[in-house]
């Protein structure tokens, strides 16, 4: 569905590449986590993906067309929230009736569910929302688009603790075989048994591109009384012992992103071999 | 047209959403242009021994009120620019480039110069039937078409044609230039297109002085058959003409190519 090739970014022609022959490939049916550091550069490149910035070399193609033509047939099938959004002052209710429109799978069904599920009060005006219920009516929106392609920046800050579980419950309850979500976040813990697929970026490139099923399958993430142990890939200490990732040895285990991620960005070149 | 051009249900949804999204605000500034309308006549009015307006007032201060208002109106286009959450939002709005432009063009400057003269017109009856309360001197409706009703001289009526194309470009460029602007420019942008245009007059200017006294091309006799060189009236507001519908096709195109290009 999306094909990054060769993708290079600069914000000027003075500054170094924020990217440099950057390469992905993700296809429609998955979710995805776009994960790194603050700064690390998740924000433009999910902004070059669907054309709100313009690739200084190589290009993106979303289910054959390029991102940056804006054109209609595309953008009818891309939904993008922002970290920060704009909301104009209206009802729930004139705001569907103003925006649903303009795409085709639009499922009010859905949406009143969501709105229901989010517990959010549909009389009020969008703007006397607080941000965290504005997000959850943005994203239950986002989700009652039925794009193709749904990008969320940031979706659970601002987000209380019982709706950070509800997002993740009407996210994996809602889609389609045909869509793909793109979710980035540095709050890894709160896209945890969702994503599917995990894209690492770290100075401007991608530090790991892989299934979640497929680390898996490679790697064991366990806790232990001790860090040693010539098995031991990784290792960080936590309340009554240390969490250790291990080459797998017997069948799957549930991945800890959270380690994982300090693993590639702090760990040593073995710990990279397994991943790349 | 191809749908990914110009489709006239996704031309509708924009226009609902717009007027879904700005009621609002464009309720209070229609009450905001009225209500300021009303007080200025009847100050004027006042200050004229409450004499009931005639047609040459309302001839002044219609072109003065669509004017002012009009350019602050077409001065803020492209209101979702002003901020970047909601660029955002505008540029993935799934409609076309062009029917997003074609919309800005139509709802700034189309509609615009149908709905001030109308609603001018509306509270100028208003208030001087409302004043005819309070004196003795009746007031006298006023038609548009007594604002057209003036002498011309007699060395522009050979150039009819021209002039008047050359005063409908010179107004349309005077509401295309801020229009533009507002596509370039995210803050304060009626500010800086005044700006940008004086210092573009005073360039254009100094160039023409320089050309004209210091190079010496004032003292150069041209050839009277020249097409570009007017030598007669017609010939000038022919040049005018042309050249003030060319500026409003750059312009315009100009504004075109940033709302296509626009990063966020």
């Amino acid at each position: 569905m999306i094909s990054i090739k060769n993708l290079g970014f600069s914000y000027t022609k003075k500054q170094q590449p924020l990217f440099h022959q950057l390469d992905c490939e993700l296809q429609a049916g998955s979710i995805a986590g776009l994960l790194g550091k603050n700064g690390a550069g998740k924000t433009t490149l999910l902004k070059l993906m669907i054309g709100l910035l313009f690739p200084t070399e190589g290009q993106v193609s979303i289910m054959g067309h390029q991102p940056a033509k804006r054109e209609p047939s595309l953008l009818q099938d891309i939904y993008f929230l922002p970290e920060e959004f704009y909301i104009p002052g209206i009802s729930m209710a004139k705001y569907v009736k103003a925006n649903a429109g303009f795409y085709p799978r639009f499922d009010q069904d859905l949406l009143k569910r969501l709105i229901s599920d989010f517990e959010l009060p549909e009389t009020k005006s969008l703007q006397k929302l607080s941000y965290g219920q504005k997000k959850k009516f943005l994203i239950s929106f986002a989700l009652s688009t039925k794009c193709r392609l749904l990008v969320l920046d940031e979706p659970t800050n601002g987000l209380d603790i019982p709706s950070k579980g509800i997002f993740r419950k009407v996210l994996a309850g809602s889609l389609d075989e045909d869509q793909l979500v793109i979710i980035s976040t540095h709050q890894v813990r709160d896209v945890e048994n969702l994503i599917d697929r995990v894209l690492m970026l770290e100075n401007g490139r991608f530090i790991m591109q892989k299934d979640l099923f497929d680390i898996s399958s490679q790697l064991n993430f366990s806790t232990a009384s001790s860090a040693e142990g010539e098995n031991v890939l990784y290792s960080e200490m936590v309340p009554g012992g240390y969490r250790v990732i291990t080459p797998q040895t017997n069948g799957n285990s549930n991945v800890d992103i959270e380690l994982l991620f300090n693993a590639i960005s702090h760990g040593t070149e073995k710990m990279k071999a397994y991943v790349q | 047209m191809s749908s990914n051009i110009f489709n006239g249900k996704r031309f509708l949804l924009l226009c609902r959403q717009h007027f879904i999204h700005s009621n609002k605000m464009l309720l209070f500034s229609a009450v905001a242009y009225i209500g300021v309308i009303f007080i200025i006549l009847s100050l004027v009015q006042m200050s004229n021994d409450r004499v009931p307006h005639d047609a040459e007032i309302f001839r002044e201060l219609l072109l003065t009120f669509v004017a002012i208002f009009g350019i602050l109106y077409v001065g803020y286009s492209f209101p979702s620019f002003r901020s970047k959450e909601a660029t955002i939002n505008y540029l993935m709005l799934p409609g076309s480039v062009l029917e997003k432009f074609l919309f800005e063009l139509i709802i700034r400057i189309g509609l615009m110069l149908i709905l001030l003269p109308i609603l001018f017109w509306i509270t100028f009856h208003l208030q001087g039937y409302f004043f005819s309360l309070f004196t003795t001197e009746t007031f006298q409706p006023v038609g548009f078409q007594q604002t057209m009703d003036f002498e011309m001289p007699s060395e522009i009526k050979e150039a009819m044609f021209w002039f008047y194309t050359f005063i409908v470009s010179l107004v349309a460029l005077g509401f295309v230039l801020p229009f533009t602007g507002g596509a370039m420019f995210s803050k304060q942008p009626l500010v800086k297109t005044l700006f940008s245009v004086a210092i573009i007059i005073i360039a254009y200017a100094g160039f023409t002085y320089i050309a004209v006294e210091k190079l010496g091309v004032g003292r150069y006799n041209v050839n009277d058959s020249m097409w570009l060189i007017p030598t007669d009236n017609k010939g000038i507001f022919r040049f005018l003409a042309f050249a003030a519908i060319i500026a409003n096709v750059t312009m315009l195109f100009v504004a075109y190519r940033k709302l296509k290009e626009k990063e966020v």
